[in-house]
């Protein structure tokens, strides 16, 4: 009868060795620039971009409830807009800025409409399925000379190559290196993990949780359950956005496919693979799926969609729960017994 | 405008909305099921027909093959898949999504991302005083006979009643012996073979490409849900709303606007009929 | 607007599901303080009659005054915070996280800090949940998740607390419980209890309110209720019209 896919010890305050795992994690990340060669640090930072990414969708959707296929729209506009905000104004900090904040406001008002007009769960997701489908299609097609913001040209198909590194406060002719950006990117995913996972100490963290159990109880209860699902809808499209805006500092370019279902397919296959009972469980799933991604080397656009349905199809099938539980899972009664003598 | 173009283009608007949904519809109705792999149903019908087009077969015969191809394609799909996914909506919905991606990927993959085409030797004819395509007209047909077909199977056939029922009662319909698997199995492959015709039906006009499903398949998950649960009173009623707004955005403005407005327009109608259009009706189809 | 005294008052209330009339024409009057009694056949229509009150089910036709304001049509989060608690027939508990987590999440729609710990710890002592707190509430028996839920309603102090079926399943002592924990409740709050065990009733009743077919059939004292032949004919299923 319980939902074992998701964790109901979420509200337990995390165990000292979580947190020992975490000073590994960033003394990790804060020695491997000194020890490795740019190529793997390169790979690596764009994992910790897509973890970012990930980790969006594993919250929204493993602990508020709420299943969009549109967290690559706000990866998309993240990205697109630090390219247009920053090569129009010169600076790079606010366009980072704006490039968070800006898609969090459009996601509050798409929200607004989907959750506050009552849509059902199902309709939710196909709706955020079809806007991601407009999205891209309204992208590509911004070929041609017409399609400028200020002074940058969208380029349709081609994308936006170009786009300056970003600049450190302190040091403004100094764009920020291949460390650097490894640096932000690391502790981008990192912070984003730590919070997220401290958000669910909170009030507003239990009672989102509350509501995806059981909405009508917690509405029953006096709980307006859309002015969290909103909430909770905007703070993950604002994270989406963050990692879109880093991911165009990394690559220096963006292009419609972030806005593509291709990309929509990797974020749902992260956290399918990760399972959503935990948040870690998408970031290495992230990192397996990149690797193993990277492993099978370039192939043509069509494979890569070919794999990624198959791997969906595959794990929708056989491992509903994701791979990381599914294999964790004579570890888990164990560890959860033990919480439930402390709780 | 003048007035027969008018009804001319809402009536081309509305019949496309029309073909490219009812597949969709029929088996949301019964399944409760958004079959998100639709628009790559219709795509392989597409590409059914071109082959066969090509290996000679006149293009009324491609069309039928297309669709019977694709109605068989789904009751395989059906029972390989969705069989196993029964009440499990969410995972259902994944699952198909997975198809869907498989399917554009395979194609992509098999036979290149260039689309395809037939010529046709459907020329123009004047109507009311305008000059239109006839294969639009053609189409326009299609599309209500495709209703037509529907309801005469649903109302006047065996099968239909068992259809019929199950899709109000599916506990009842099993107590009195009904075999749900079989009915689902058959109104997935019903629904897959529609999902072919209009694909079909389609390749003489928009040709036939791996991608092509994207660029309906929005306008057939919204017609679908606002519709609501009655296969043939939803999807017509929907069509006949959207078709006309999509019609006249598109005209005047671009494509992709179309498609917003009918986003929008279904956002607040969903806000006010949360069930669809024939979501509170108690008798139909 | 009711300048009434009633602090729930229905008029004209109906819900229409098709063709069916799940509530029909009911004016229902309850007074503060009141302890209420909602008895008829399964089917008449009681559990629907909860739902309107606590706006989860839209009326098709009618009033409903909350404290001399109509509520038809306010969000139930709304009714909610207004002070109206429901324990169902069916419990809608958080089946996947723990009985303490239920219980917090209960009482912090009202209390914070050491208070809403503090009301948690109450309640579960009162109640006898203290063993089955961190169990989780999916994994309980259907007695235990009742308590649960009657729990969750209590903690926070409700004005008005609707239970459905609260006896449905237990044993004679814990029916004795419940019977004492709906009388001590009273002292704060207005009850209606939907109930089928009229031992039970007998208990806790004053004024019964008798439901058949979707109508009010008779509104009077739990002694002319049951000697009442009309009424043993509506629950032995001899056709009587409301």
């Amino acid at each position: 009868m319980s939902h074992q896919e998701f964790a109901s010890d979420a509200a337990v305050p995390p165990s000292r060795w979580w947190w020992l795992f975490v000073a590994i994690l960033a003394a990790g990340i804060a020695l491997t620039p000194s020890y490795t060669d740019a190529a793997l640090q390169l790979d690596v930072s764009v994992i910790f971009v897509f973890a970012l990414l990930a980790l969006s969708m594993g919250f929204l959707w493993g602990y508020a409830g709420i299943l969009s296929f549109g967290q690559t729209i706000f990866f998309g506009l993240g990205g697109y807009g630090y390219a247009v905000l920053a090569m129009n104004a010169g600076t790079t900090l606010w366009p980072l800025v704006a490039a968070v904040v800006l898609p969090m406001l459009f996601s509050a008002v798409l929200g607004y409409f989907i959750i506050y007009g009552r849509i059902s769960d199902i309709y939710l997701s196909v709706i955020t399925l079809v806007v991601t489908l407009i999205f891209e299609k309204s992208i590509r097609s911004t070929s041609g000379p017409d399609y400028v913001i200020g002074s940058v040209r969208l380029n349709g198909q081609n994308g936006i190559p170009g786009i300056p590194a970003l600049q450190l406060p302190w040091d403004a002719a100094a764009p920020l290196s291949f460390d650097g950006v490894f640096y932000l990117a690391g502790a981008a995913a990192l912070l984003a993990y730590v919070g997220l996972r401290l958000l669910l100490l909170t009030p507003f963290g239990r009672i989102l949780v509350g509501i995806r159990e059981s909405e009508k109880r917690m509405e029953l209860l006096g709980f307006d359950a859309r002015a969290y699902k909103l909430g909770a809808f905007v703070l993950a499209a604002g994270i989406a956005a963050l990692s879109g805006a880093l991911y165009a500092i990394w690559g220096n370019f963006v292009s419609p496919e972030m806005f593509g279902l291709n990309q929509a397919a990797q974020v749902v296959i992260w956290v399918i693979v990760g399972g959503r009972s935990t948040l870690i469980g998408p970031i290495v799933a992230t990192g397996l799926v990149q690797y193993l991604s990277g492993w099978l080397g370039t192939v043509g656009v069509g494979q890569v969609t070919l794999v990624l349905g198959a791997v969906l199809l595959v794990f929708v099938l056989v491992f509903p729960k994701g791979l990381l539980p599914t294999l964790g899972g004579l570890r888990w009664p164990r560890r959860r017994s033990r919480e439930r003598r402390r709780g | 405008m003048g007035l027969s173009n008018t009804i001319y283009l809402a009536a081309y608007a509305i019949a496309l909305l029309v073909l490219i949904s009812l597949g969709l519809a029929v088996i949301f109705g019964m399944m409760k099921v958004i079959n998100l792999a639709h628009g790559e149903f219709m795509m392989l019908g597409a590409y059914a027909c071109v082959l066969c087009v090509d290996a000679g077969v006149p293009l009324w015969l491609s069309v039928l093959l297309a669709a019977l191809a694709l109605g068989l394609f789904g009751i395989v799909v059906e029972r390989l898949i969705i069989r196993f996914l029964y009440g499990r909506i969410v995972d259902t919905l994944l699952a198909t999504w997975g198809l869907s991606l498989l399917l554009v990927g395979g194609v992509t993959t098999l036979l290149g991302p260039q689309g395809r085409s037939v010529t046709t030797d459907f020329g123009n004819v004047s109507i009311g005083g305008i000059n239109v395509s006839s294969y639009n007209l053609m189409l326009i047909a299609v599309a209500a006979a495709a209703m037509l077909v529907t309801w005469l199977l649903a109302q006047f056939t065996r099968f239909g009643l068992l259809v019929r029922g199950t899709m109000q009662d599916p506990v009842i319909a099993g107590a009195l012996g009904v075999d749900r698997s079989i009915i689902y199995m058959a109104t997935f492959g019903y629904g897959s073979a529609l999902a072919g015709l209009a694909g079909a039906v389609l390749v003489p006009i928009t040709g036939a490409s791996p991608t092509m499903g994207l660029f309906f398949v929005s306008k057939a998950f919204i017609t679908v849900i606002v519709g609501g649960h009655f296969p043939l009173m939803g999807t017509l009623a929907a069509s006949s709303l959207f078709g006309a707004i999509d019609g006249v955005v598109s005209y005047r403005w671009s494509s992709v606007l179309g498609e917003v407005s009918v986003l929008v327009v279904a956002v607040v109608l969903l806000r006010l009929l949360p069930l669809g259009i024939t979501g509170r009706l108690r008798r139909g189809l | 607007m009711n300048p009434g005294p009633n602090i729930i008052e229905t008029r004209g209330l109906e819900k229409r599901f098709g063709g069916v009339r799940a509530v029909a024409a009911v004016d229902f009057a309850l007074a503060p303080g009141e302890l209420r009694c909602l008895i008829g056949p399964n089917g008449a229509g009681k559990s629907t009659f909860f739902k309107l009150l606590t706006g989860q089910l839209r009326p098709t036709a009618g009033q409903i005054f909350l404290d001399g304001q109509d509520i038809v049509g306010a969000e139930p989060h709304v009714v909610g915070r207004k002070g109206v608690g429901i324990k169902n027939q069916v419990p809608v508990v958080m089946n996947g996280l723990t009985v303490r987590e239920n219980l917090w999440l209960a009482a912090r729609s009202r209390l914070r800090g050491r208070a809403l710990e503090d009301a948690v710890d109450a309640i579960a002592a009162r109640l006898g949940l203290e063993a089955i707190l961190p169990r989780l509430v999916g994994e309980l028996a259907h007695g235990q998740r009742q308590w649960v839920e009657i729990a969750m309603v209590v903690v926070c102090r409700p004005r008005i607390v609707l239970l459905d079926e609260p006896a449905a399943g237990m044993s004679d002592e814990e029916t004795d419980r419940t019977a004492e924990l709906i009388r001590e409740l009273n002292r704060d709050a207005t009850i209606v209890v939907v109930e089928h065990d009229m031992q039970f009733i007998r208990q806790i009743a004053r004024t019964v309110t008798v439901f058949h077919q979707g109508r009010i059939l008779i509104e009077d004292t739990y002694r002319n209720v049951v000697d009442n032949p009309v009424v043993r004919d509506v629950y032995l299923g001899r056709g009587v019209a409301a």
